[in-house]
Protein backbone atom coordinates (compact mmCIF):
# COMPACT_ATOMS: atom_id res chain seq x y z
CA UNK A 1 0.00 0.00 0.00
CA UNK A 2 1.55 3.63 -0.79
CA UNK A 3 1.81 5.94 2.04
CA UNK A 4 -0.68 8.26 2.30
CA UNK A 5 0.74 12.05 1.92
CA UNK A 6 -1.19 13.67 4.63
CA UNK A 7 1.35 17.20 4.18
CA UNK A 8 2.27 18.96 1.51
CA UNK A 9 4.44 22.36 0.80
CA UNK A 10 2.98 25.51 -0.30
CA UNK A 11 4.88 28.83 -0.97
CA UNK A 12 7.55 27.35 2.45
CA UNK A 13 4.51 26.88 4.41
CA UNK A 14 2.76 23.20 5.06
CA UNK A 15 -1.05 22.76 4.77
CA UNK A 16 -2.87 19.16 4.81
CA UNK A 17 -2.96 17.85 1.53
CA UNK A 18 -6.52 17.06 -0.41
CA UNK A 19 -8.07 17.11 -3.81
CA UNK A 20 -11.07 18.56 -5.17
CA UNK A 21 -13.05 17.11 -8.07
CA UNK A 22 -13.36 20.32 -10.38
CA UNK A 23 -17.00 18.85 -11.55
CA UNK A 24 -18.72 17.82 -8.18
CA UNK A 25 -16.73 20.44 -6.32
CA UNK A 26 -16.13 18.51 -3.49
CA UNK A 27 -12.67 18.03 -1.23
CA UNK A 28 -11.32 14.97 -0.37
CA UNK A 29 -9.21 14.41 2.62
CA UNK A 30 -7.18 12.48 3.03
CA UNK A 31 -7.07 12.57 -0.83
CA UNK A 32 -9.21 9.83 -3.38
CA UNK A 33 -7.99 8.57 -6.83
CA UNK A 34 -11.97 8.56 -7.77
CA UNK A 35 -14.63 10.96 -7.55
CA UNK A 36 -17.01 9.23 -4.89
CA UNK A 37 -19.47 11.28 -6.89
CA UNK A 38 -18.82 11.53 -10.78
CA UNK A 39 -16.83 8.38 -10.42
CA UNK A 40 -14.56 9.77 -12.74
CA UNK A 41 -10.63 10.59 -11.53
CA UNK A 42 -9.90 12.88 -14.80
CA UNK A 43 -11.42 15.73 -12.69
CA UNK A 44 -9.41 15.80 -9.28
CA UNK A 45 -7.24 18.44 -9.00
CA UNK A 46 -4.72 19.02 -6.06
CA UNK A 47 -5.87 21.31 -2.55
CA UNK A 48 -4.57 22.68 0.09
CA UNK A 49 -6.52 23.13 3.04
CA UNK A 50 -7.21 25.96 5.36
CA UNK A 51 -5.19 25.70 8.95
CA UNK A 52 -8.25 27.40 10.56
CA UNK A 53 -11.19 25.54 11.90
CA UNK A 54 -14.11 25.11 13.97
CA UNK A 55 -13.60 22.59 17.45
CA UNK A 56 -16.79 19.63 16.58
CA UNK A 57 -15.84 17.67 19.87
CA UNK A 58 -13.04 16.55 21.40
CA UNK A 59 -11.80 14.01 24.86
CA UNK A 60 -8.94 13.77 26.80
CA UNK A 61 -8.13 9.89 26.25
CA UNK A 62 -6.61 8.49 29.66
CA UNK A 63 -6.53 4.59 28.59
CA UNK A 64 -5.33 3.85 25.03
CA UNK A 65 -3.15 1.60 23.06
CA UNK A 66 0.39 0.44 24.32
CA UNK A 67 2.56 2.62 22.43
CA UNK A 68 0.69 5.80 23.14
CA UNK A 69 1.41 7.91 26.35
CA UNK A 70 -1.79 8.96 28.49
CA UNK A 71 -3.35 11.45 29.21
CA UNK A 72 -3.77 13.13 26.19
CA UNK A 73 -6.37 15.10 23.91
CA UNK A 74 -8.19 14.44 20.67
CA UNK A 75 -10.75 16.12 18.78
CA UNK A 76 -12.78 17.02 15.60
CA UNK A 77 -12.20 20.46 13.86
CA UNK A 78 -14.54 21.53 10.89
CA UNK A 79 -12.30 23.78 8.28
CA UNK A 80 -15.48 25.40 6.93
CA UNK A 81 -13.97 26.64 3.52
CA UNK A 82 -13.07 22.75 2.75
CA UNK A 83 -15.94 20.60 4.07
CA UNK A 84 -13.77 18.86 5.74
CA UNK A 85 -13.56 17.46 9.28
CA UNK A 86 -10.33 16.88 10.40
CA UNK A 87 -9.19 14.35 13.38
CA UNK A 88 -5.88 15.07 15.69
CA UNK A 89 -4.65 15.39 18.37
CA UNK A 90 -4.46 19.17 20.49
CA UNK A 91 -1.97 20.26 22.50
CA UNK A 92 -3.17 22.44 25.07
CA UNK A 93 -2.28 23.48 28.50
CA UNK A 94 -5.60 23.35 30.00
CA UNK A 95 -7.49 20.86 28.18
CA UNK A 96 -10.30 20.76 30.68
CA UNK A 97 -11.31 24.17 29.36
CA UNK A 98 -11.85 23.68 26.03
CA UNK A 99 -15.01 24.29 24.52
CA UNK A 100 -16.73 22.81 21.55
CA UNK A 101 -17.15 25.65 19.17
CA UNK A 102 -13.64 26.72 20.19
CA UNK A 103 -11.53 28.17 17.00
CA UNK A 104 -8.37 26.06 15.96
CA UNK A 105 -5.14 25.92 14.53
CA UNK A 106 -3.38 23.62 12.87
CA UNK A 107 0.23 23.32 13.51
CA UNK A 108 2.98 21.53 11.51
CA UNK A 109 5.78 20.05 13.23
CA UNK A 110 8.82 17.51 12.27
CA UNK A 111 9.89 14.63 13.67
CA UNK A 112 13.07 12.83 14.43
CA UNK A 113 12.40 10.73 10.93
CA UNK A 114 11.71 13.96 9.05
CA UNK A 115 7.95 13.11 8.35
CA UNK A 116 5.59 16.33 9.21
CA UNK A 117 3.11 15.54 11.75
CA UNK A 118 0.29 17.75 12.47
CA UNK A 119 -2.14 18.69 15.77
CA UNK A 120 -4.16 21.59 16.97
CA UNK A 121 -3.87 24.33 19.41
CA UNK A 122 -6.59 27.04 20.11
CA UNK A 123 -6.46 30.15 18.16
CA UNK A 124 -5.97 32.06 21.02
CA UNK A 125 -5.19 31.10 24.01
CA UNK B 1 -38.42 -15.58 -0.45
CA UNK B 2 -39.62 -18.59 2.27
CA UNK B 3 -40.64 -18.03 5.94
CA UNK B 4 -37.22 -18.70 8.54
CA UNK B 5 -37.91 -19.62 12.09
CA UNK B 6 -35.20 -19.54 15.22
CA UNK B 7 -35.88 -23.25 16.38
CA UNK B 8 -32.81 -23.24 18.89
CA UNK B 9 -30.16 -20.58 20.87
CA UNK B 10 -27.04 -21.47 22.64
CA UNK B 11 -24.25 -19.93 24.20
CA UNK B 12 -21.35 -19.87 26.51
CA UNK B 13 -21.30 -17.69 29.99
CA UNK B 14 -19.28 -14.30 28.80
CA UNK B 15 -16.33 -13.94 30.50
CA UNK B 16 -12.34 -14.17 30.57
CA UNK B 17 -11.37 -17.43 29.71
CA UNK B 18 -7.56 -17.00 28.17
CA UNK B 19 -6.78 -20.73 28.63
CA UNK B 20 -10.08 -22.13 27.14
CA UNK B 21 -9.60 -22.33 23.40
CA UNK B 22 -12.01 -21.01 20.91
CA UNK B 23 -13.07 -24.60 19.68
CA UNK B 24 -14.26 -25.55 22.75
CA UNK B 25 -16.06 -22.33 23.34
CA UNK B 26 -17.50 -22.55 20.41
CA UNK B 27 -18.48 -26.11 20.88
CA UNK B 28 -20.50 -25.56 24.01
CA UNK B 29 -23.02 -23.07 22.39
CA UNK B 30 -23.17 -24.98 18.88
CA UNK B 31 -24.52 -28.38 21.19
CA UNK B 32 -26.50 -26.27 23.27
CA UNK B 33 -28.21 -24.69 20.31
CA UNK B 34 -28.65 -28.21 19.10
CA UNK B 35 -30.14 -29.38 22.05
CA UNK B 36 -32.32 -26.48 22.52
CA UNK B 37 -33.68 -26.72 18.67
CA UNK B 38 -34.20 -30.67 19.42
CA UNK B 39 -33.06 -31.26 15.65
CA UNK B 40 -30.89 -34.51 14.48
CA UNK B 41 -27.23 -32.67 14.21
CA UNK B 42 -26.49 -34.65 11.19
CA UNK B 43 -29.21 -32.82 9.20
CA UNK B 44 -27.57 -29.64 9.49
CA UNK B 45 -26.83 -28.43 5.66
CA UNK B 46 -24.80 -25.41 5.77
CA UNK B 47 -22.68 -23.22 8.92
CA UNK B 48 -22.20 -19.74 8.88
CA UNK B 49 -19.18 -18.56 11.56
CA UNK B 50 -18.68 -14.85 12.63
CA UNK B 51 -15.65 -13.76 14.30
CA UNK B 52 -13.03 -11.02 14.28
CA UNK B 53 -9.71 -11.93 15.29
CA UNK B 54 -9.85 -15.92 15.92
CA UNK B 55 -7.64 -16.59 12.90
CA UNK B 56 -8.49 -18.90 9.06
CA UNK B 57 -11.36 -21.13 9.29
CA UNK B 58 -12.06 -21.05 12.79
CA UNK B 59 -15.68 -22.25 12.35
CA UNK B 60 -14.53 -25.58 11.16
CA UNK B 61 -12.25 -26.22 13.99
CA UNK B 62 -15.62 -25.37 15.78
CA UNK B 63 -17.58 -27.76 14.09
CA UNK B 64 -14.88 -30.39 13.91
CA UNK B 65 -15.29 -31.11 17.95
CA UNK B 66 -19.05 -32.17 17.15
CA UNK B 67 -18.22 -33.70 14.25
CA UNK B 68 -20.42 -31.61 12.00
CA UNK B 69 -18.48 -31.83 8.65
CA UNK B 70 -18.95 -32.51 5.23
CA UNK B 71 -21.41 -29.61 4.61
CA UNK B 72 -20.66 -25.62 3.79
CA UNK B 73 -18.89 -24.26 6.45
CA UNK B 74 -18.37 -19.97 6.00
CA UNK B 75 -16.51 -17.95 8.12
CA UNK B 76 -17.50 -14.30 8.16
CA UNK B 77 -15.85 -11.19 9.70
CA UNK B 78 -17.62 -7.49 10.05
CA UNK B 79 -15.93 -6.52 12.98
CA UNK B 80 -18.73 -6.56 16.17
CA UNK B 81 -21.14 -7.13 13.65
CA UNK B 82 -19.53 -10.79 12.91
CA UNK B 83 -21.97 -12.92 14.54
CA UNK B 84 -24.88 -10.88 13.51
CA UNK B 85 -23.81 -11.24 9.97
CA UNK B 86 -23.51 -14.75 10.40
CA UNK B 87 -26.86 -14.97 11.25
CA UNK B 88 -28.12 -13.47 8.47
CA UNK B 89 -26.12 -15.70 6.06
CA UNK B 90 -27.75 -18.55 7.77
CA UNK B 91 -31.15 -16.84 7.68
CA UNK B 92 -30.69 -16.64 3.84
CA UNK B 93 -29.56 -19.81 3.28
CA UNK B 94 -33.50 -21.08 4.76
CA UNK B 95 -35.05 -18.14 2.96
CA UNK B 96 -33.67 -18.93 -0.12
CA UNK B 97 -35.04 -22.38 -0.15
CA UNK B 98 -31.25 -23.86 -0.60
CA UNK B 99 -30.97 -25.10 2.80
CA UNK B 100 -33.74 -26.36 5.58
CA UNK B 101 -32.00 -26.21 8.15
CA UNK B 102 -28.70 -23.77 8.81
CA UNK B 103 -26.76 -22.80 11.79
CA UNK B 104 -25.08 -19.51 12.97
CA UNK B 105 -22.05 -19.17 15.51
CA UNK B 106 -20.18 -16.52 16.91
CA UNK B 107 -17.12 -16.66 18.82
CA UNK B 108 -14.39 -14.53 19.80
CA UNK B 109 -11.26 -15.01 22.40
CA UNK B 110 -9.95 -11.59 23.36
CA UNK B 111 -8.49 -11.62 26.69
CA UNK B 112 -5.73 -13.74 25.05
CA UNK B 113 -5.20 -11.87 22.38
CA UNK B 114 -5.55 -7.90 23.53
CA UNK B 115 -4.95 -5.61 26.75
CA UNK B 116 -6.48 -2.59 26.90
CA UNK B 117 -8.58 -0.05 24.37
CA UNK B 118 -9.52 -1.94 20.94
CA UNK B 119 -9.27 0.15 17.52
CA UNK B 120 -10.23 0.65 14.83
CA UNK B 121 -8.09 -1.36 11.97
CA UNK B 122 -4.53 -0.25 12.82
CA UNK B 123 -3.77 1.10 9.29
CA UNK B 124 -6.79 3.38 9.94
CA UNK B 125 -5.36 6.81 10.01
CA UNK B 126 -7.14 7.94 13.34
CA UNK B 127 -6.47 4.80 14.59
CA UNK B 128 -2.70 5.65 14.25
CA UNK B 129 -3.12 9.19 15.55
CA UNK B 130 -4.59 7.41 19.02
CA UNK B 131 -8.36 7.49 18.47
CA UNK B 132 -9.07 4.53 20.47
CA UNK B 133 -12.89 3.17 20.44
CA UNK B 134 -13.49 4.72 23.75
CA UNK B 135 -12.44 7.80 22.92
CA UNK B 136 -14.18 8.06 19.54
CA UNK B 137 -17.66 7.37 21.31
CA UNK B 138 -16.49 9.63 24.36
CA UNK B 139 -16.86 12.47 21.80
CA UNK B 140 -19.87 11.19 20.12
CA UNK B 141 -21.09 11.74 24.25
CA UNK B 142 -19.33 15.50 24.06
CA UNK B 143 -21.46 16.52 21.44
CA UNK B 144 -24.33 15.08 22.44
CA UNK B 145 -23.86 16.66 26.03
CA UNK B 146 -23.16 19.78 24.34
CA UNK B 147 -26.28 19.70 21.71
CA UNK B 148 -28.74 18.22 24.50
CA UNK B 149 -27.65 18.84 27.71
CA UNK B 150 -26.97 15.16 28.76
CA UNK B 151 -25.33 14.76 32.16
CA UNK B 152 -22.67 12.35 33.08
CA UNK B 153 -25.37 11.24 35.46
CA UNK B 154 -27.46 10.19 32.55
CA UNK B 155 -24.84 7.79 31.15
CA UNK B 156 -24.11 6.11 34.52
CA UNK B 157 -27.81 5.69 34.98
CA UNK B 158 -27.73 3.44 32.02
CA UNK B 159 -24.27 1.42 33.33
CA UNK B 160 -26.70 0.76 36.56
CA UNK B 161 -29.69 -0.37 34.82
CA UNK B 162 -27.24 -2.93 32.36
CA UNK B 163 -25.80 -4.29 35.23
CA UNK B 164 -28.68 -4.70 37.34
CA UNK B 165 -30.26 -6.62 34.79
CA UNK B 166 -27.53 -8.54 33.89
CA UNK B 167 -27.46 -9.81 37.36
CA UNK B 168 -30.57 -12.19 36.76
CA UNK B 169 -28.64 -13.19 33.69
CA UNK B 170 -26.71 -16.75 34.38
CA UNK B 171 -24.85 -16.06 31.16
CA UNK B 172 -23.74 -12.28 31.84
CA UNK B 173 -20.37 -11.87 32.71
CA UNK B 174 -20.26 -8.87 34.52
CA UNK B 175 -23.58 -8.46 36.92
CA UNK B 176 -23.53 -6.10 39.77
CA UNK B 177 -25.68 -3.81 42.14
CA UNK B 178 -24.11 -0.65 41.66
CA UNK B 179 -24.88 3.43 41.83
CA UNK B 180 -24.64 6.03 39.59
CA UNK B 181 -21.96 7.39 42.55
CA UNK B 182 -19.69 4.13 41.77
CA UNK B 183 -20.04 5.05 38.26
CA UNK B 184 -18.61 8.23 38.46
CA UNK B 185 -15.43 7.26 40.62
CA UNK B 186 -14.38 4.16 38.39
CA UNK B 187 -11.75 4.78 36.62
CA UNK B 188 -11.87 7.89 33.61
CA UNK B 189 -11.02 6.00 30.05
CA UNK B 190 -11.74 9.06 27.87
CA UNK B 191 -13.88 12.02 29.54
CA UNK B 192 -16.77 11.70 30.06
CA UNK B 193 -16.90 7.85 29.71
CA UNK B 194 -15.77 6.08 33.22
CA UNK B 195 -14.40 2.16 33.17
CA UNK B 196 -18.37 1.49 34.07
CA UNK B 197 -19.56 3.39 31.14
CA UNK B 198 -17.53 1.01 28.89
CA UNK B 199 -17.99 -2.90 28.24
CA UNK B 200 -15.36 -5.15 29.27
CA UNK B 201 -13.14 -7.67 27.23
CA UNK B 202 -14.53 -10.42 27.00
CA UNK B 203 -14.76 -13.83 25.72
CA UNK B 204 -17.61 -16.61 24.73
CA UNK B 205 -19.33 -18.09 22.04
CA UNK B 206 -22.99 -18.22 20.80
CA UNK B 207 -25.17 -20.20 18.57
CA UNK B 208 -28.27 -20.50 16.70
CA UNK B 209 -30.36 -22.96 14.74
CA UNK B 210 -32.45 -21.42 11.70
CA UNK B 211 -35.18 -23.44 10.15
CA UNK B 212 -37.91 -23.62 7.43
CA UNK B 213 -41.41 -23.39 7.96
CA UNK B 214 -41.67 -27.78 7.42
CA UNK B 215 -38.55 -28.14 9.88
CA UNK B 216 -40.20 -25.69 12.71
CA UNK B 217 -43.65 -27.67 12.23
CA UNK B 218 -41.91 -30.98 12.30
CA UNK B 219 -40.34 -30.83 15.07
CA UNK B 220 -42.52 -28.46 17.52
CA UNK B 221 -41.43 -26.47 19.89
CA UNK B 222 -41.80 -23.07 20.01
CA UNK B 223 -40.32 -21.37 17.05
CA UNK B 224 -39.92 -17.94 17.00
CA UNK B 225 -40.52 -16.04 13.57
CA UNK B 226 -37.73 -13.85 11.96
CA UNK B 227 -39.72 -11.30 10.50
CA UNK B 228 -36.61 -9.18 8.61
CA UNK B 229 -32.68 -9.36 8.50
CA UNK B 230 -31.66 -6.07 7.59
CA UNK B 231 -27.26 -5.18 7.07
CA UNK B 232 -25.87 -2.39 5.71
CA UNK B 233 -22.54 -0.13 5.74
CA UNK B 234 -21.26 3.13 7.08
CA UNK B 235 -21.93 5.93 3.98
CA UNK B 236 -18.48 7.77 3.08
CA UNK B 237 -20.05 11.08 3.22
CA UNK B 238 -17.60 14.42 2.95
CA UNK B 239 -17.98 16.66 5.16
CA UNK B 240 -19.63 16.96 8.72
CA UNK B 241 -21.20 13.90 9.62
CA UNK B 242 -23.66 13.87 12.29
CA UNK B 243 -21.87 12.31 15.56
CA UNK B 244 -25.00 12.75 17.77
CA UNK B 245 -27.39 11.17 15.14
CA UNK B 246 -26.86 7.62 13.46
CA UNK B 247 -27.52 7.39 9.65
CA UNK B 248 -26.52 3.77 9.69
CA UNK B 249 -28.79 2.70 12.37
CA UNK B 250 -31.36 4.76 11.40
CA UNK B 251 -31.42 3.36 7.70
CA UNK B 252 -30.54 -0.04 8.53
CA UNK B 253 -33.77 -0.02 11.33
CA UNK B 254 -36.18 1.57 8.63
CA UNK B 255 -34.90 -0.98 5.70
CA UNK B 256 -35.76 -3.85 8.13
CA UNK B 257 -39.27 -1.95 9.62
CA UNK B 258 -40.31 -2.14 6.27
CA UNK B 259 -39.37 -5.61 5.22
CA UNK B 260 -40.83 -6.84 8.86
CA UNK B 261 -44.31 -4.87 8.00
CA UNK B 262 -43.98 -3.50 11.01
CA UNK B 263 -43.25 -0.23 13.49
CA UNK B 264 -41.02 0.75 16.42
CA UNK B 265 -44.24 0.83 17.92
CA UNK B 266 -44.80 -2.64 17.80
CA UNK B 267 -41.73 -3.37 19.08
CA UNK B 268 -41.65 -4.88 22.59
CA UNK B 269 -38.35 -4.65 23.52
CA UNK B 270 -34.59 -4.25 21.81
CA UNK B 271 -31.58 -5.57 22.61
CA UNK B 272 -29.27 -2.94 20.95
CA UNK B 273 -25.25 -2.47 20.56
CA UNK B 274 -24.36 -1.06 24.25
CA UNK B 275 -20.82 -0.81 23.41
CA UNK B 276 -20.82 2.32 25.50
CA UNK B 277 -23.34 4.09 27.92
CA UNK B 278 -23.79 6.72 25.15
CA UNK B 279 -23.77 4.23 22.45
CA UNK B 280 -27.41 2.88 23.88
CA UNK B 281 -28.91 6.57 23.42
CA UNK B 282 -27.72 7.15 19.97
CA UNK B 283 -28.81 2.83 19.06
CA UNK B 284 -32.13 3.64 20.95
CA UNK B 285 -32.67 6.92 19.01
CA UNK B 286 -31.13 6.05 15.74
CA UNK B 287 -33.98 2.82 15.85
CA UNK B 288 -37.31 5.04 15.96
CA UNK B 289 -37.83 4.55 19.42
CA UNK B 290 -37.69 8.41 20.26
CA UNK B 291 -36.64 11.42 18.64
CA UNK B 292 -33.11 12.95 18.92
CA UNK B 293 -32.35 13.87 22.40
CA UNK B 294 -35.49 12.33 23.86
CA UNK B 295 -33.62 9.55 25.59
CA UNK B 296 -32.74 12.07 28.52
CA UNK B 297 -36.23 11.97 29.51
CA UNK B 298 -36.55 8.34 28.80
CA UNK B 299 -33.56 7.86 31.01
CA UNK B 300 -35.34 10.19 34.24
CA UNK B 301 -38.70 8.20 33.67
CA UNK B 302 -37.37 4.73 33.87
CA UNK B 303 -38.88 3.98 30.61
CA UNK B 304 -36.04 1.85 29.09
CA UNK B 305 -36.07 -0.37 32.26
CA UNK B 306 -36.94 -3.83 32.02
CA UNK B 307 -40.59 -3.02 33.46
CA UNK B 308 -40.26 -0.03 31.67
CA UNK B 309 -42.38 1.34 28.04
CA UNK B 310 -39.45 -0.56 25.89
CA UNK B 311 -37.44 -2.67 27.86
CA UNK B 312 -34.03 -1.78 26.13
CA UNK B 313 -31.03 -4.84 26.87
CA UNK B 314 -32.77 -7.27 29.23
CA UNK B 315 -29.94 -9.56 28.70
CA UNK B 316 -27.70 -6.93 30.48
CA UNK B 317 -26.58 -5.80 26.87
CA UNK B 318 -22.83 -5.95 26.01
CA UNK B 319 -21.79 -3.88 28.93
CA UNK B 320 -23.27 -6.25 31.66
CA UNK B 321 -23.11 -9.20 29.68
CA UNK B 322 -19.77 -8.94 28.42
CA UNK B 323 -18.57 -8.38 24.29
CA UNK B 324 -17.06 -11.21 23.03
CA UNK B 325 -17.10 -9.37 19.40
CA UNK B 326 -17.82 -12.07 17.00
CA UNK B 327 -20.83 -13.66 19.73
CA UNK B 328 -22.13 -10.75 20.61
CA UNK B 329 -24.88 -10.70 17.28
CA UNK B 330 -25.68 -14.09 17.77
CA UNK B 331 -25.63 -13.51 22.09
CA UNK B 332 -28.49 -10.93 20.84
CA UNK B 333 -30.50 -13.64 19.56
CA UNK B 334 -30.52 -15.98 22.41
CA UNK B 335 -31.84 -12.99 24.63
CA UNK B 336 -34.42 -12.83 22.19
CA UNK B 337 -35.35 -16.61 22.27
CA UNK B 338 -35.60 -16.56 25.94
CA UNK B 339 -37.66 -13.41 26.22
CA UNK B 340 -40.46 -13.93 24.17
CA UNK B 341 -40.75 -17.85 25.04
CA UNK B 342 -41.23 -16.32 28.45
CA UNK B 343 -37.98 -18.19 30.09
CA UNK B 344 -36.03 -15.34 31.03
CA UNK B 345 -36.72 -16.06 34.82
CA UNK B 346 -36.42 -12.47 37.14
CA UNK B 347 -35.84 -10.51 34.00
CA UNK B 348 -38.53 -11.49 32.22
CA UNK B 349 -40.39 -8.76 29.90
CA UNK B 350 -44.55 -9.04 30.57
CA UNK B 351 -45.09 -11.14 27.30
CA UNK B 352 -43.48 -9.82 24.62
CA UNK B 353 -44.44 -10.65 21.25
CA UNK B 354 -41.70 -8.42 19.36
CA UNK B 355 -37.96 -8.16 19.92
CA UNK B 356 -35.36 -5.99 17.78
CA UNK B 357 -31.52 -6.93 17.59
CA UNK B 358 -29.13 -4.04 16.43
CA UNK B 359 -25.50 -4.81 16.68
CA UNK B 360 -22.82 -2.66 14.89
CA UNK B 361 -19.47 -2.63 14.58
CA UNK B 362 -16.15 -1.12 12.95
CA UNK B 363 -14.96 2.18 12.23
CA UNK B 364 -13.67 3.45 9.19
CA UNK B 365 -12.33 7.01 8.49
CA UNK B 366 -14.82 8.78 6.74
CA UNK B 367 -17.48 6.82 7.62
CA UNK B 368 -19.91 5.91 10.39
CA UNK B 369 -19.47 2.88 10.69
CA UNK B 370 -18.56 -0.13 9.15
CA UNK B 371 -21.64 -2.63 9.54
CA UNK B 372 -24.83 -2.53 10.99
CA UNK B 373 -27.54 -5.15 11.01
CA UNK B 374 -30.93 -4.73 12.61
CA UNK B 375 -33.15 -8.63 12.83
CA UNK B 376 -36.62 -8.37 14.19
CA UNK B 377 -38.18 -11.37 15.33
CA UNK B 378 -42.06 -12.30 16.63
CA UNK B 379 -43.12 -14.88 18.63
CA UNK B 380 -45.82 -16.78 16.71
Amino acid sequence: MTKLKLVKERNGNYVLNGNKCKVCNIVFFPKKEVCISCFSSNNLEEFGLENIGILHTYTIVHRSFPQFNTPYTIGYVDLLNSGVRVFAPIKDSAPDSLNIGDEMKIIFETDEKGQVNYYFVRKVE
Amino acid sequence: MRDVYLLGVGMTKFGKYPEIPIEHLGRNAVFEAIKDANINPVEIESAYCGHAFQGSTAGQRVLVELGLTGFPITNLENACASGSTAFREAFYAVASGRNDISLAIGIENLSNKFKGALGPDETDLEAKMGLTMPALYAMRAKRYMYEFGLKKEHLASISVKNHKNALENDRAMFGAKITINEVLKSKMIADPLHKYDCNPVSDGASAALLVSKKVAKQVGGRPIKVLASALTSGKYEPGFINMTFEDITNRCALSAYKTAGVGPEDIDFAEVHDCFTIAEILRVEGIGFCNPGEMISWIEEGKTEINGYKPINPSGGLIGKGHPLGATGVAQMFEIARQLRNEAGDRQINNPRIGLAHCRGGAVAGTEGAACAVHILMKE
